[in-house]
């Protein structure tokens, strides 16, 4: 410590012990338990860990933020020698906003639904700089500028539910910026985002630090964002730091196991991992009363030896100089070195056509369309929105198919007309010999058994009021198939098959948590014994420990039940571990369909190569190749009207011929499709840089 | 929040949407006019019922004067071809009086009594509210929220009294009773009282329960996190959101409290609409009820309306189909 205090002339934050309890009605909640770093000046840190290890909890206890009858803070937070703890309010409220200020995850509800733009970006300058309303007119329009807003004047009179996820966000980031804080402090700030969106935002904020020399706090559960933006890691488990280094040592030697197991359970789209992946068994600790002693870790960790459960690590720096909570100094190397082992290509290329198995199900020409909003009285109805546009797909027995695209492409909608939650205008969904789209309702309830779906939030898709045995034989009752004790019986099997234990039988869904709620979703899902699943962004609202245990899960359970298995999801490199073909969509249409290995390596439509270039990989020694795209709000009205491909208007290559002809499906003979004029050209063509740096307006 | 910005708000698609919903009126109303004429009809008893044996003759020129001895569907049918004109027909029951009299002549009392009821309710339920919410889980959010419980389950007749006891008998700051009109405002604070405070207890609750809503939305954190000072984070970014519930409810309330209500007429003595509503409906007066149902519904479409614009201009997020 010693040392730290002659460095106190550089360092702006310096928190020292902080202690943050919840009380609960199940006890005394420790979700911040002693954590003590500062940051210097210009300095970028993150602080990494999954949900509930408390990192939010820090990030709002620095600006004060969190106060109430339940919550109690201790510990000293120094921010430019002030102790902010003992400030007295409007001293507090002079700071906060002014000299450290906040981006938070969720932009949708982060900004004041009744406030124009331009007050909400103002404000902070109005209050903290005076500012005249003409002045800080003047400024909001320059920063609108500065985050990449097209038309900043009009833009001001605006709402923040008529701007896109990104305009959001990039909003918060201006209102965050309004003042030229010393701090800016980013609390997940992409989590919500698109996989392009996000690293258009991560390099607004980057460009804005550097230009600022301001110091960010990142907080965030991806260690992808983390590798091209961050000097310092902090891990998080359980209300503690464990383990803090600089970025590129953690990336290549992680210390403590926790660190090692995340870094190791992030699926990677540049490698497909042979086998199950790698997950962290069970759960993150329960921080109510834990006051046993031993290591937060040792049930999870795979190092583990007598001396864990008995005696507590503190944070220390060790022989070589790391520092870390662990009693051992553990030689972990890294989860990341596997990158190098590449599938050969050549492999990939003679993909066997012969013993390809029959479809199971397919899609020809489907189309679903939302009505525009229009009166009834006074016709002006709005054109229909094409959800889904003329999609053809099939699904072969025992195969998995990946589907991927951004939010809004109509991925979801697609999943859901097939099974017939949503009508179809035109098309045909064939299921062994039954066109879904015309059997009457009764026929398609007995299909139904067959194709089963998974939803996206575990949570919210189970009935509250149910007990978990309720729910999981809840099919079989609808059916007929089994009742009362019977009923049990197979709940208790099922929940079995996805790895619960049977005590949760009489437990309600919020007595579960998020990974255990998604396997109940799975044995419910199962419970009819489908041959087609259909799950819908299975994963995307769990840490990605938890991600790992449910793909492997799904992977088992397909290869003993022979499961057709389609996987929809906007993160492509969880669509890389479980596919066997993946699918691209963009506004309603497939771009480009083809075998996993294939489009992984080989990409050919010029939005698949961006939406995999827009990947932040977790590790710092792989340049980031980053594609700018324009977000689809941000192209100019006139550029996307029109006959043309889509995609035109976002696309680094459009030429006259994209704008005025719609491309189709092009089969080069073997088993991909690419809905491209030109592809051949980008892809082929040596001259031509392989990803643009950055494009501008054309 | 001026006159402007509603008018600014009411162009384009408001605009249309409030022709709609002005044409789709009428309709409403028709409709309400209709279910209530037969219904009335079809109940038991009538308006010449009485105890003693009438002369037949003398009922079978009654009934005849009032269109009674033709079919319903000819009276149905003369009724609304009056109505067309402005006219609501003679009273079965007052003696030379027409319907359009008698609500000519109780409806301004009403209105009156109603507008000072409702601004009284709106401003004690919306502070009370306000309050108890920025004091969320303290002494005076509990002693607010008894206060709101109180007064929405104490009845008229019982507030009334109680309000004339304690200031008209014991302080003696009010009259007790009776009316003078907008002459004389005293008389009228203690029956808008009355009439006022079941409905502030009623928006009290409903303005809290907004607020608090709103008040742990992520929105308001952000604002936190800006640095502005408490008042103009309740002020500015809480307020708008945190009053849409009240201002829901104040359209069906303000008709409610407009038209009228026999216990505080009665209690007070104030020549108002309600005692002929209720005494009217008592008498099979026909045409009476059907005079003040048909005010009571106009003044309810109508006071919607306005609630649903205003929801509209306080939150940008509506769209108007």
């Amino acid at each position: 410590m010693d040392s730290l205090s002659s460095m106190k002339d550089k360092s702006l934050l310096r928190v020292r012990g902080l202690h943050v309890n919840y009380r609960t009605e199940a006890g005394l909640l420790r979700a911040v338990n002693g954590v003590s770093f500062d940051i210097e000046r210009g300095e970028s840190v993150a602080i990494v860990g999954e949900s509930g290890c408390g990192k939010s909890s820090v990030a709002l206890s620095l600006l004060g933020l969190l106060s109430g009858r339940n919550i109690a803070i201790d510990g000293r937070i120094e921010f430019s020698g002030m102790d902010l703890r003992t400030l007295p309010r409007h001293r507090l409220q002079s700071i906060r906003g002014h000299k450290i200020a906040m981006v938070f995850q969720d932009p949708l509800t982060s900004l004041n639904p009744y406030l124009r733009v331009g007050t909400q970006i103002s404000e902070p300058m109005r209050y903290h700089l005076g500012f005249s309303k003409a002045e800080a007119r003047a400024h909001t329009i320059d920063l609108l500028h500065a985050v990449g807003i097209n038309d900043p004047a009009a833009s001001l009179k605006r709402f923040p539910h008529e701007f896109s996820g990104g305009m959001r966000q990039r909003t918060m980031i201006a209102a965050a910026l309004s003042c030229s804080p010393d701090l800016l402090v980013a609390d997940e700030p992409t989590t919500a985002l698109d996989v392009t969106v996000q690293a258009q935002i991560l390099d607004l904020i980057r460009r804005e630090r550097e230009r600022r020399e301001m110091s960010l706090i990142l907080i965030t559960h991806d260690l992808g964002v983390v590798a091209g933006l961050c000097d310092r890691v902090i891990v998080m488990y359980g209300g503690q730091v464990v383990e803090e280094s600089s970025a590129e040592q953690l990336y290549a030697e992680a210390c403590h196991p926790y660190t090692q197991s995340l870094l190791r359970a992030i699926p990677r789209y540049d490698f497909k991992h042979s086998g199950p992946l790698f997950s962290l068994d069970g759960q993150p600790p329960d921080l109510i009363e834990n006051l046993d002693g031993g290591c937060a870790f040792e049930p999870r960790c795979e190092f583990r030896k007598d001396k864990c459960v008995s005696e507590v690590p503190v944070l220390r720096l060790d022989s070589r100089g790391r520092k870390h909570r662990c009693l051992f100094e553990l030689d972990l190397g890294t989860g990341l070195n596997v990158t190098k082992c590449h599938v050969d290509e050549s492999s990939i290329l003679k993909a066997d056509l012969t013993d390809r198995p029959d479809a199971i199900l397919t899609v020809e020409g489907l189309e679903v369309s939302y009505d525009g909003s229009g009166g009834l009285w006074f016709g002006r109805r709005e054109p229909a929105v094409k959800a889904v546009n003329c999609v053809s797909l099939s699904l072969r027995k025992g195969e998995t198919l990946g589907l991927v695209g951004e939010s809004g492409c109509g991925k979801s909608t697609l999943a859901r007309a097939v099974v017939g939650l949503v009508g179809a205008q035109a098309g045909k969904v064939s299921f062994e010999g039954n066109d879904l789209l015309t059997l009457s309702t009764a026929a398609l309830r007995v299909v139904r058994r067959e194709i089963q779906l998974i939803f996206q939030d575990p949570r919210s898709s189970l009935n509250p009021r149910l007990k978990a045995w309720e729910l999981v034989s809840e099919p079989l009752v609808n059916f007929g198939l089994a009742k009362g004790a019977a009923a049990l019986r197979e709940a208790e099997r099922l929940m079995e098959l996805v790895g619960l234990d049977r005590s949760g039988l009489k437990r309600y869904p919020h007595e579960f948590s998020g990974g255990q709620c998604q396997r109940l979703g799975i044995a419910r899902a199962l419970a009819l014994n489908p041959k087609v699943l259909i799950c819908d962004e299975p994963v995307s609202s769990l840490d990605v420990s938890i991600q790992a245990q449910i793909l492997n899960l799904l992977m088992e359970l397909q290869a003993s039940f022979e499961l057709s298995l389609i996987f929809i999801s906007h993160d492509l490199s969880v669509v890389r571990q479980i596919s066997d073909r993946v699918a691209v969509m963009y506004q309603g249409r497939i771009v480009e369909s083809a075998d996993a290995e294939e489009i992984y390596q080989k990409p050919k439509h010029p939005y698949t190569r961006a939406l995999l270039s827009a990947i932040p990989i977790p590790d710092p020694t792989v340049p980031g190749i980053r594609c700018q795209l324009h977000s689809p709000e941000e192209t100019a009205v006139s550029d996307r009207s029109g006959d043309g491909c889509d995609f035109s208007p976002r696309c680094p290559w459009t030429r006259d011929r994209c704008r005025n002809e719609i491309p189709i499906l092009d089969h080069d003979g073997s088993e991909s499709q690419v809905a491209c004029f030109f592809w051949k050209q980008h892809t082929e063509d040596p001259t031509r840089p392989k990803y643009p740096e950055s494009i501008a307006h054309r | 929040m001026g006159f402007r910005t509603i008018l600014r708000k009411l162009q384009g698609d408001q605009f249309r949407y409030v022709v709609i919903r002005l044409i789709q009126a009428p309709v409403v109303l028709l409709l309400l006019i209709t279910l209530s004429f037969f219904l009335m009809r079809f109940a038991p008893g009538g308006p010449f019922m009485l105890e003693q044996r009438t002369d037949p003759v003398i009922e079978q020129a009654i009934r005849a004067k009032y269109l009674l001895d033709k079919p319903l569907s000819y009276q149905y049918w003369s009724f609304v071809k009056d109505l067309l004109r402005g006219d609501l027909g003679p009273s079965f029951k007052h003696k030379n009086r027409t319907v359009n009299e008698i609500i000519a002549a109780t409806l301004p009392h009403s209105i009156y009594l109603g507008v000072i009821a409702t601004l009284l309710a709106a401003f004690l339920g919306i502070a009370a509210g306000l309050f108890s919410a920025i004091r969320h889980d303290t002494s005076v959010d509990y002693g607010l929220m008894a206060c709101a419980v109180i007064g929405i389950s104490l009845p008229t007749f019982v507030i009334g009294p109680l309000l004339q006891l304690s200031f008209s008998i014991y302080w003696q700051w009010f009259p007790l009773a009776g009316y003078e009109g907008m002459a004389k405002p005293s008389y009228i604070i203690l029956p808008a009282l009355s009439l006022a405070l079941p409905f502030a207890g009623r928006i009290a609750r409903l303005m809290r329960a907004g607020m608090l809503d709103v008040l742990n939305a992520d929105f308001v954190r952000t604002a936190r996190a800006k640095g502005l000072p408490e008042t103009i984070v309740i002020f500015r970014h809480t307020i708008r959101g945190g009053i849409l519930p009240v201002v829901s409810y104040l359209g069906p309330a303000i008709a409610q409290l407009v038209t009228g209500s026999l216990v505080v007429e009665k209690i007070f003595q104030i020549p108002g609409l309600g005692r002929e509503f209720v005494e009217g409906a008592l008498n099979r007066d026909y045409t009476l009820v059907m005079g003040t149902v048909i005010v009571y519904g106009a003044l309810i479409i109508l006071f919607n309306l306005l609630s649903d614009i205003m929801y509209g201009v306080l939150d940008p997020r509506v769209k108007y189909v």
